[in-house]
This record gives C-alpha cells, structure tokens and sequence, in this order.
C-alpha cells in the first residue's frame, strides 16, 4: 500500500512533466512586446507589503511579484533552481552562495553578498512569520561582495526548500530600508508595510487598501523583458463572489483563484472563459482529539473512521481522493464501524461528541452535517458548534486538553514537501499551543519524521515519510477527506509560457511575469 | 427660539461626553470577551511561543484587562486608537480611509430617501385608495421585504452584466484619478478642486449603491410620511383652511405637511445613523471600500483596535445626527421643546 503510493506520487511528478507543453512564444532575440494590463480579482486585500511580514498567500502574491529570494522552485516539478544566487554548494552546516552580478533593486541600488546579510538580519528582528522558517539560518558571512555564505544551526534537510519557498526569506534593498528607518524604527517596517523595494518583475506603484494594488514593470528586472509581457499588473479587491464571476465573464478581470465549485460550471460554459481545480500541497483532514475524551479509545477511533462518508465529503469541494503524497484513504464500511464501536469501552452506549467548525466556512457546515448524520448510524451522537475565526484558531492552535472533539482543518505546506503538513499535524512537537496535532503521540512516528527532517536525498526522505505515515493511519488519528482543490479561472486570452495549465499546488499564487496576451 | 436652540446644543454637546465614555468601555469590554487569541492569529501558523509573546506585549495583550482599558483610555484621549491587527496600520488611519467612504455612500442614499421618499409618502396619502397610493403601498412593502443584497446582485445583472449602462462597484473606473484629498467625500472634492471627469465618474459609481441603499430606508420614509400625512390631513385645522379656501397646495406643503414632518425626521435620523455605521452587505456587493466592510473583518478577527476605534467613531456620528434631528424639530416646529 505504502510503496504503491510512493509510485503513484513520483508517477504524478513525472506524468505532470511530462504533461507541461512548452508553449514557445519566448523569442529571446525579440524587444519587449507591451501587452498592456493583467488584473487579477481577490476576495480579501493584502495585510502587508513587507517581504519580511507577509506570510499569508493574499499578501505574498503581491511580494512575490515585486520581490525575490535566492533560490526559486520551478513550478513544473517543484525542483529547486538558481534565482538571484546563481549557484550554491551546500554541506552540513549551510552553503555557500554565488550571486548573480548586475541585479539590481527597484531603487537602482546593486544586490550582493551585504544585501543578503542585511536581509536576514532583519527578518530575524522584524520577527514575525517568515523568521520562523528562517531561524534555522544562524548567520550570513560575506566572502567577497558576490559570494554569501549562509551557516545553518543543523544538517537541514529544509534548507533549500526555505530559500526557494515565495514567502521566507526574499531580499529587500538595504538602502532604501536604511534611508526610511527612524530611531523607533530602525527597520523602516512602518514604511515597509506600504512601499515596496525588491528585486522582482515589478514595482508597486499604488496600493489603495480594499481596493487595488497597482503594479507596473521594472525595466532593469535581472531576468530581462524580451517577449509578450504585461507592462501593469493589477491587484483587483472584489470581495462578493458574484461580482467577481461577472467581472471575469465581461473581460474586467483576467484571473481568479477563489471561487466556490458550483461557479465552475457556469464559467465554463463561456468560451472566453476556463476554469478548473487541481490538487494541491494542502490536505484537509477533520482531526480527532486523541488527548482528551471517548476519542482516546483507539477502537472508537476506528469506528468513527469507518463511519464517515468520505466520499459525500468530497463532493462538498468537488474533490477527489487523488493526490495524496503519502498514505491511503479510508472507504467507509459501516459494518466494520459497528464491529469497532462493539470492540470499545462504549459498546452498547450512546456516546456524545462535540464538533468544532468555522461559521463562515460552508463547507465546514456541510461537513459538520454528514458527520452527524454518519455517527448516528453507529450510535454516536454529534453536536455542532459553529464559531467565529478567533474562536475556531483557539481550538486549532490552542491547547488539546481544551479542545473539542472535532474540527475540519486544512494543513497547507509552507515548502514542497509533505513534511509541513504531516509535522504540523501528527509530530507529538506540534500538540504544545501553536502545533495541530490533537494529541498524537507516537515516539517511533517522532523518531522517522526526525530523521527525514536530516535527510537530503528527496527520495530517500520520502521512504521515510511513507514508513512513518503508516503509523497514525493504524492508530486512526484522524479522519483524512482529500487533497485540498485549489481553484483556478482566467480569461481564455490569458496564457502562461511555460505550462498549459496554470498550476501551483504550493503557493497557488500568480507570476505576473509568467503570463502574456494571445490576440 | 434662537437662545434656546443655543441652550440646547451646549446640553447636547455636553451629554455626548458622557455618552461617549459609555461607550468606549461597553464597547471594550465587550469585543474583549469575544473568544479566541488574536496574537496567535497575527503571527501565524508555526510561529513559536516567544513570537506570540512579543505580540501580546506589543498589543498590551500580556496586561490584565483592567490595565489594558486605562492604557487604551489614555490613548484615546491622544487620539491613538492603536495598530490595527489586521490591516497592521494605525487604526485612526483606517478610519482616515474608509469612513469617508460610507459617510458620502450614506449622505448621497439619505438625499434620495428624502427627496423622493417624502413626496412619495405625501402622494400616497392625498391619492389615497387610488393606483398611485397602491403603487406606494406595493413599493414601501417590497423595499421593506426584499434583502438589499439580492437587490444589489439583480441591478448588477441587469444594468451592469446585460445593459451596461453602469458600473458594478468601486469607487471610481480603475486609471480615474482621486480628487486631492481635502474631505475624502469624492463628489465634494471633485467640485471643490474643479475635477469635472472625476466628478461624473465618481457620481456613475454612486448610483447603483445608493438606490440601493436608500431602497429599504425610503420604503420605511414613505410609510411613516404617508401616515402621519393621513392623521394630519383629517385635523380640524386642515379642514379649517381647507373650508377658507386656501390653495390644496398651501394645505398641504405648508400646513400638513410640516406637522406631519416630525416622526419622519426622527425616523431620517436614525436611518441616517444606522447607514453611517456602514452598510457592510452593500459595501460588500459593490465593492464599496467603507467602514462596514472593515468592522465585520475587525469582528471576524478579533481586531480590538479597530472594533473599539472604529465604533467610538460611527457613535460620535450618530450623537451628532441626533443633535442634527434636535435641531430640524426646532427649525420645523417652532413650538416643539424637547
């Protein structure tokens, strides 16, 4: 089972290289070809400018437009190539870096090996979520004005995946940050949050809160302007999903990646429109408190597991069960649901639960109604609660001893590894206030995911994955729904340069750059 | 009457202090019951422990709730609201941006409400039982009815999607500059800088919300006209002048009418307080960027700062409305003393 999933999940890398058509438009010998605006619709406005700041996918496709890191995944295959460093050496305590000469910020000032310790120096004293993945680097030490050394606390196996990840560690110009300090802010985060100096493709010109981020071209970009390219890039705010269906079906707006399923169809039956989901990095799972409560008896576990309609679930989200990188999904089986409630401490007793889910998230209500109606069956009975966002965090990141139940939850991975989502969730490291894991506990679970985390060789750390995974399903943690969609829709007009589709199941975020006009 | 409509601002003025200490600390109170921790929220899923800290102390989230009201208190005297948690700027700076925004939304529905509601309700009445006083009738009972959100997506099919003649939200066409900032009301600072292109715009994109907004208020404007109208109409003094044979017209407007005004400007006034507080289903529908839209984010996310700061501001509006409405008696109704 385990080794059919690894295959599966190498065959979907493989299939999905193989799948990408290189459309060839790039004519590099050609001068750059205006191809005017691409506006793209969001629900929800961005919190922050600030590279160092922004963790969230809303901000970070603004900062990842503007700004760059040392490394990039290529998208295709999520291997890791050179950005600004051209080239790396890495050993146990870190790498060195060779940058690339002649890139330049938006301020005209140079990148180089300064630049890249100023930068992790501040995301270290700004603090906020990005130091997390970056506190592992314990310092930058500049070799010559072009060559960085980045030493690591540990053998990380991490450590590129950090560098290449759109939202941990992208470099900022050191002058402009230095001329907007003040004595109270000698890191210029006020004037950070709302301007903009990177690197990148392009510049934020204009950002009217809750209504748009302009963007425009920066000329001297390091990766050039030959071809079709958009010289502006818009930010569009739209916060009513109906607006935005419209505004994309009368070619107001080029791009959406947030829309509820049942849009898919009806967007789809315009020709000038394609929309579609695609499996992403992210799993939802609804967690059980395996702490606290009945849910500690294992056998109830499983009854809950073989319970539950998975399959009615799944079409909530117009999911499916593909895409899991490790593991097996569970088919329920009322029969083998009664046998397990029959086996436990609560054999011929009516058992209450309580279910956890966030009120705005329809979803979740659906879920939260299968479920009841799938535990009556075996004699379980299921209360709801629904809560706002600030109540619902608490559950999830609070303490297990004081949670319910139950609750839905997503786990996005912040790298392309599966290790974001199953540390998150089922290393007994996670269980403290600020981890999801609902009280899984399993020192041998601990012991595989510890060694994965040293380990370099992807393949390898994928055996181990698969290994160590096999653990919590035998134990019935949780209850796993799918491989979170994320949801693309564009104009037809739209293209992409390197892919047909116009997928990123990490970040699911644009690259204005990437993108061009068909006439 | 001069002197005492002084008297009674200088009362009003000095009742809204009170009011407004009121309800800072029922409002800071209350937001802080609200479940859930909002440092962990800011920074994040994987944050460590030491980082949530350093939140709570820059909130003052690490203090009791006791020392966090005086704190809050202070800053507030100093016109500092705070940072917000969400939109992480300072609160007052929000307020700066989006209050305007609601209170140009509102000024321009409440226009409509009374230049068309009130003739409305006054037709209805004097037409009583006829086609014209059965169509108001259908209107005020379907205005009333019909939830403003579905309304605002209709419009937008018809005249924005099919027609259109319209846009279906913001502000201003995207590439349409902002007048220069002296009000923030983007009418007003078109025709105070003389900015003629940006005045039309701006006013294209008023319309569809406005009506919108004023569609519910006006129904309950037309109703509460047509009867106090219909009370007034059957008084001895209409009769009287009526019997002397004083123009319809002059019975009506100058007699009827204003007596028949003074519930229907209470009733303006808290319709135009409730829409200063921001209409958060309109502003949502047509992408209005106001302050409603921005209190139901603060809520969902327990952004105490911008609850409280936000609130204390729409409660300020709402006591100068009434001081307003104070006034309008007093202007109406000469003999009125409240």
């Amino acid at each position: 089972m385990v080794k059919t999933s690894l295959r599966n999940f190498l065959l979907v890398l493989v299939a999905t290289a193989i799948g990408i058509s290189v459309v060839a438009v790039n004519d590099s010998s050609a001068a750059f070809v205006d191809d005017g605006k691409v506006v793209f619709g969001v629900y929800t406005d961005i919190q922050t400018l600030d590279p160092h700041e922004a963790f969230v996918w809303y901000s970070c496709t603004a900062t990842r437009n503007s700004h760059n890191g040392l490394l990039e995944y290529d998208l295709r295959d999520y291997s890791i190539k050179p950005a600004l460093a051209e080239s790396y050496t890495i050993d146990e305590n870190g790498g060195i870096f060779k940058l690339r000469k002649g890139v330049k910020f938006h301020d005209g000032t140079e990148f180089n090996a300064e630049a890249v310790k100023f930068n992790l120096e501040r995301v270290k004293a700004i603090n906020k979520g990005p130091a997390t993945w970056v506190k592992d680097i314990k310092e930058a030490k500049v070799i010559d004005p072009y060559t960085v050394r980045l030493e690591t606390t540990k053998n990380w196996a991490f450590f590129l995946d950090v560098l290449a990840a759109p939202w941990c560690f992208m470099m900022t110009s050191p002058a402009a940050i230095k001329k907007n300090a003040t004595q109270d802010d000698p890191w210029a985060a006020k004037w950070a949050h709302d301007n903009t100096c990177g690197t990148g493709a392009y510049m934020v010109k204009e950002w009217v809160p809750n209504q748009y981020i302009k963007m425009v071209r920066f000329p001297d970009y390091w990766k050039g302007w030959e071809g079709k390219h958009f010289s502006e890039a818009v930010y569009q705010v739209v916060k009513e999903e109906s607006t935005l269906k419209m505004l994309l079906t009368k070619g107001e707006v080029d791009l959406i990646n947030q829309i509820s399923a049942e849009f898919w169809d009806l967007l789809n039956a315009d020709p000038q429109v394609r929309a579609f989901g695609y499996p992403s990095f992210a799993e939802q799972f609804i967690l059980m408190n395996n702490i606290r409560g009945p849910l500690t008896d294992k056998n109830l576990r499983w009854a809950v597991t073989y319970a539950v309609d998975y399959e009615a679930c799944r079409a909530v989200a117009n999911a499916t069960d593909e895409g899991l990188l490790v593991g097996k999904p569970i088919k329920r089986d009322i029969e083998k649901a009664k046998a397990f409630k029959a086996k436990s401490a609560y054999a011929g007793k009516e058992v209450t639960l309580k279910l956890a889910y966030l009120s705005m998230v329809e979803n979740h209500r659906k879920w939260a109604l299968i479920l009841q109606d799938n535990l009556k069956e075996i004699g379980i009975k299921l209360e709801l609660e629904a809560m706002t966002w600030p109540a619902f965090a608490k559950q999830v990141y609070g303490n297990p001893e004081e949670a319910l139940d139950f609750y839905p939850f997503y786990a996005s991975s912040i790298i392309a590894d599966p290790y974001g989502v199953i540390y998150k969730v089922l290393h007994s490291n996670s269980i403290q206030p600020g981890g999801a894991n609902l009280g899984y506990k399993n020192p041998q679970f601990d012991a595989l995911l510890n060694e994965a985390a040293t380990t370099i060789d992807k393949k390898k750390r994928m055996a181990l994955y698969e290994k160590a995974r096999v653990m919590p399903e035998e134990d019935a943690a949780y209850l796993w729904l799918f491989m979170l969609p994320y949801f693309v829709a564009h104009r037809e007009s739209v293209k992409h340069y390197d892919y047909t589709k116009f997928e990123d199941p990490l970040g699911n975020m644009f690259y204005f750059y990437n993108y061009y006009r068909a006439k | 009457m001069g002197a005492y409509l002084w008297q009674r601002i200088f009362q009003r003025l000095f009742t809204i202090v009170p009011v407004i200490f009121l309800a800072i600390t029922i409002i800071f109170f209350v937001s802080h019951l609200i479940p859930g921790d909002p440092a962990r929220l800011i920074v994040g899923e994987h944050a460590t422990e030491a980082q949530v800290a350093q939140v709570r102390r820059e909130y003052n989230l690490d203090k009791p709730l006791w020392e966090q009201y005086l704190l809050y208190l202070r800053d507030c005297v100093t016109g500092n609201f705070g940072i917000s948690m969400h939109t992480r700027r300072p609160v007052i700076e929000d307020i700066k941006q989006f209050y305007p925004a609601t209170i140009e939304l509102a000024m321009v529905s409440m226009f409509i409400v009374i230049v068309v509601g009130v003739p409305f309700g006054v037709i209805s009445a004097i037409k009583k039982d006829k086609p014209a006083d059965h169509a108001a009738r259908v209107y005020a009972l379907g205005g009333v009815a019909v939830p403003v959100f579905w309304l605002g997506i209709l419009l937008q099919l018809v005249l924005y999607y099919y027609l259109g003649w319209l846009p279906v939200g913001d502000r201003l066409t995207y590439g349409v500059e902002a007048p220069g900032h002296i009000t923030g009301l983007y009418i007003l600072d078109s025709l105070l800088t003389g900015n003629w292109g940006t005045l039309k715009d701006a006013i294209y994109h008023m319309i569809l919300p406005a009506a919108v907004l004023a569609t519910s208020s006006m129904s309950s404007v037309v109703r509460q006209t047509r009867g106090e109208m219909l009370k007034v109409l059957k008084e001895d003094y209409v009769t009287f002048h009526t019997a002397y044979g004083l123009p319809k017209r002059m019975v009506i407007y100058k007699y009827a009418l204003r007596n028949a005004l003074t519930p229907t400007v209470s009733l303006i006034g808290l319709v135009f307080g409730l829409l200063l507080g921001g209409s958060f289903l309109v502003e949502t529908v047509f992408n209005w960027p106001g302050i409603g839209a921005y209190v139901a984010m603060a809520v969902l996310t327990s952004d105490f700062p911008a609850i409280v700061g936000a609130t204390l501001i729409v409660t300020f509006s709402y006591a100068f409305v009434n001081l307003a409405v104070d006034i309008a008696y007093i202007l109406i109704n000469p003999r009125v003393r409240i």
